[in-house]
């Protein structure tokens, strides 16, 4: 049993796109349902009590979204109450929710999974595309900081010459453009050593091996096979319309059926599932110590 | 049999007349440790870039360059690529890619080779360098220092028969430059790879050289046993030379020279008497009005970081030259950067003649008050050729013979001449405080003495000058007074003959060689002459 965190980054990723793509989809209201709750248990376990900056952003924007669907929309047949003559209806404040609930639960489900890349594993990810690829974004990982620094760097002797007034902005942002263009030529200058250095180094005499540090286990094969049957089951009751919702003018779903429920039961395991990863292990972890 | 064999190599620049390197050939046994000398310009870089195939520039090439008799040129890539390891000195840019393992890995990978292998070959490197606990950081957080080793280190996990080293310390401080050498060396000698090293300053690995090379335009006249050609007398070889080597020729020291501290020491208490332990030296005369007032100034980076500078109090005379010196990360650059205002300080008062800091209004400051050279000039530079970077400070005499570059490129400059540069342009601003941020960073003997001799009519002309280095020997020549900067604080600054010759790191050869014998003498110019007044021993 390994979190979320340690496991092989192609696995990591395929989870996670997999639990964002389908209330993506489909927006059926337990689905969004079950990925906004999952999405938030997740992040608390995650960052603990850093999590409620997130949680407040996350909830701003639910609210917002909820709020906008029905003040632009007035289709549907129970009218709320009327602002100026315009009818506020229940089907497009429930359309609001809905749709709400499963945008946020993407941004919460993309915070929690940019918490877990770091730029190691991205590259991982990466290098199984290619091994040139990932070369490209290690060196761009490595560049751009170097840049800025220089950047800075320009910008303060470039002022202790006297060639850079602070008062007036339309000489600052003249005086930007001009370091910012000295900089350029200096990173295509440096990029020669750079070139000069790769190619001491043997770079493209032979098709490139992509070293990563990350190991695929049979865990990540079962989690990577587990995820991608579970989406299975969603796709196929999507695509067998068990999981229908209209809201205009009348809310109608999907009748039950053995699929609408599998699917239900497959997406909240795969929502669960990595909370109760990181929890297993903790927990396993403390069992562990005591026993020490 | 010869490890290196070098026939007839010539290179010439396009749009160039004249050869870079003409004619050259020579052969190095394997595990020899050969130092490769030269003025600036004379064609060091080129002929090292030379004897690897992937990094010749571009021009014409002629000659063969062979390892262990099978030519170069014959090789396929990826064994050409691994056989020689080649280092420059820009330590920043050599390094591709953002993690240290990665870049350990990169050569290996370009290769093709398999993951285990490479796993492996990390792992044995890493440890031979001492790298096991930055396996996982960022390239960028390395210190200057550990970035060019882990150059080093991701050549030598390709297994290179030869390691070419191009400066590869010029833009280290000293003990990094220090360090560096003596992994140089443990590779020479424990895993027996042949090296060709040229370097600005020889004083770290004049000891390990089994041979020396001398290239003067373009045409190796020297190449000798490191004791014969050193007493060869060549003048050329002996300006490179450190002060121990110098010492030794001026008074005469016969067949053997003195490469190291020890035997210059052995050489002078034991062949020289010390009646007259001291020179005189005329005295400057410090003025009384303070051009610079530091007073209790603390800057920290970030809010919960710890202080950096803590507390630093300190007086700078009109017309004089101080040196501030201190370990790495001692606070140096960021003491200039708070006296030049590109920092503020968090508490305390800095007064530029008199002035608070804040005082100077609309860049008042920078305009005819205080100028400062940064460590990396190339940050001064904005135009295309050095002839619009001087019209842009309005300059019309042409200062330091820069009239020869006008129409270059100024990142096309050697670094002396860079220097030189930027060194004009700071002074357009006619500053009455000149800050010099390690100003013989990455300068040759030659440039350094030009420049020696430009900071000399500065302060005849009555400038003052703060100088941060860690080049203790330039501190020895220019400074009037210098001060250690420690803990965020400068200790009492003194003359800074009394401090280099009262210390053991914050010192000279000069000083190492003469202390007990004579006094004050940090300079190899003061050790002469109180060697040449006092006399030979009779024996």
């Amino acid at each position: 049993m390994k979190k979320l965190d340690d496991m092989h980054p192609l696995s990591a990723t395929l989870f996670f796109l997999c639990v964002t793509l389908i209330p993506m989809f489909i927006p059926y209201p337990i689905i969004t349902a079950v990925s906004f709750i999952g999405a938030a248990v997740y992040v608390t376990v995650q960052e603990g009590r850093a999590s409620v900056r997130t949680h407040l952003w996350v909830g701003l924007l639910f609210v917002i979204l909820t709020l906008v669907n029905p003040l632009i929309s007035h289709k549907g047949a129970t009218i709320l109450f009327m602002i100026n003559d315009t009818p506020v209806t229940l089907e497009a404040l429930l359309y609001g929710l809905n749709s709400a609930a499963g945008l946020s639960s993407v941004v919460y489900w993309f915070a929690a999974f940019a918490r877990i890349m770091d730029s190691e594993k991205l590259l991982c990810v990466f290098s199984v595309i290619s091994a040139r690829a990932a070369l490209v974004m290690s060196c761009a990982l490595r560049y751009i900081p170097l840049i800025r620094a220089q950047f800075r760097k320009t910008k303060t002797a470039q002022r202790s010459l006297g060639l850079y007034s602070d008062g007036n902005i339309v000489d600052k942002i003249r005086g930007d453009m001009r370091v910012f263009s000295v900089v350029i030529t200096w990173a295509l200058e440096n990029g020669i050593v750079t070139a000069d250095s790769m190619a001491a180094r043997g770079c493209g005499s032979a098709k490139r091996t992509a070293f990563t540090t990350e190991r695929f286990t049979a865990f990540d094969a079962f989690a990577a096979a587990a995820a991608a049957v579970l989406t299975g089951v969603c796709a196929a009751a999507a695509l067998y319309d068990r999981l229908d919702i209209a809201f205009y003018p009348d809310i109608v779903m999907s009748e039950g059926s053995l699929l609408g429920a599998a699917a239900q039961a497959a997406y909240i395991i795969l929502a669960a599932v990595p909370t109760i990863l990181s929890a297993g292990v903790d927990i396993r972890w403390r069992y562990l110590r005591s026993r020490a | 049999m010869a490890i290196l064999t070098v026939k007839g190599v010539s290179f010439k620049y396009p749009l160039c007349e004249r050869a870079a390197v003409k004619n050259v050939s020579f052969g190095l046994e394997e595990g020899e440790f050969v130092i490769l000398c030269g003025a600036g310009g004379s064609g060091k870089s080129t002929l090292l870039r030379c004897l690897k195939r992937e990094v010749i520039p571009n021009g014409e090439f002629t000659g063969t360059v062979s390892v262990a008799g099978e030519d170069t040129a014959d090789m396929d890539t990826s064994r050409s690529a691994a056989v020689i390891g080649f280092v420059s000195q820009e330590c920043e840019q050599q390094i591709v890619t953002d993690k240290v393992w990665h870049e350990l890995a990169f050569g290996l990978e370009s290769i093709g080779a398999a993951e285990d292998e490479i796993a492996l070959r990390v792992a044995e490197t890493a440890a031979f360098f001492g790298l096991n606990d930055k396996l996982h950081m960022d390239t960028a957080a390395l210190s200057g220092g550990e970035k060019q080793l882990l150059a080093l280190a991701a050549v030598m996990v390709m297994r290179p028969k030869i390691l070419v080293l191009d400066e590869p310390s010029s833009q280290l401080d000293p003990i990094a430059a220090r360090s560096f050498a003596e992994t140089v060396r443990r590779l020479n000698r424990d895993r027996n790879i042949t090296v060709i090293i040229a370097e600005h300053r020889l004083d770290n690995i004049l000891p390990f050289a089994d041979r020396l090379m001398l290239l003067k335009d373009g045409e190796l006249v020297l190449c000798e046993y490191r004791d014969s050609a050193v007493s060869s007398g060549d003048e050329g070889l002996l300006s490179e030379m450190p002060a121990t080597v110098r010492i030794g020729h001026e008074l005469g020291c016969g067949g053997r020279y003195p490469c190291d501290v020890n035997s210059a020491r052995h050489f002078i208490t034991g062949s020289f008497k010390n009646d007259v332990r001291i020179t005189e030296k005329e005295k400057r005369p410090l003025g009384e009005e303070k051009a610079l007032e530091i007073k209790n100034v603390t800057y920290r980076y970030e809010r919960d970081g710890k202080d950096i500078i803590d507390g630093l109090t300190l007086s700078v005379f009109k017309g004089e030259v101080f040196a501030l010196l201190g370990a790495n990360g001692s606070g140096k650059t960021t003491a200039l950067s708070l006296i030049s205002g590109g920092l503020r300080a968090v508490s305390g008062s800095i007064k530029v003649f008199g002035k608070r800091l804040k005082d100077y209004k609309n860049n008042s400051l920078y305009t005819g008050t205080l100028a400062m050279l940064p460590q990396d000039v190339t940050t001064l530079f904005l135009h295309n050729t050095v002839r619009e970077e001087l019209e842009e400070m309005h300059i019309e005499q042409i200062p330091f013979g820069l009239e020869k570059y006008l129409d270059k490129h100024p990142y096309d400059l050697s670094g002396g001449e860079r220097q030189l540069l930027a060194l004009a342009k700071v002074l357009a601003v006619r500053p009455r405080l000149l800050l010099l941020d390690e100003p013989t960073k990455s300068l040759d003997a030659q440039s350094r003495g030009r420049l020696l001799k430009i900071l000399y009519e500065l302060r005849q002309s009555g400038m003052t000058i703060v100088i941060v280095t860690h080049d203790t020997e330039f501190c020895a020549e220019c400074a009037d007074r210098c001060a250690v900067l420690f803990m965020g604080r400068a200790l009492s600054p003194v003359p800074a003959a009394q401090l280099l010759a009262d210390n053991d790191f914050f010192t000279t050869p000069a000083s190492l060689i003469s202390r007990g014998h004579y006094d004050l003498a940090v300079t190899p110019e003061d050790v002469i002459t109180l060697c040449r007044k006092n006399g030979r021993k009779d024996r």
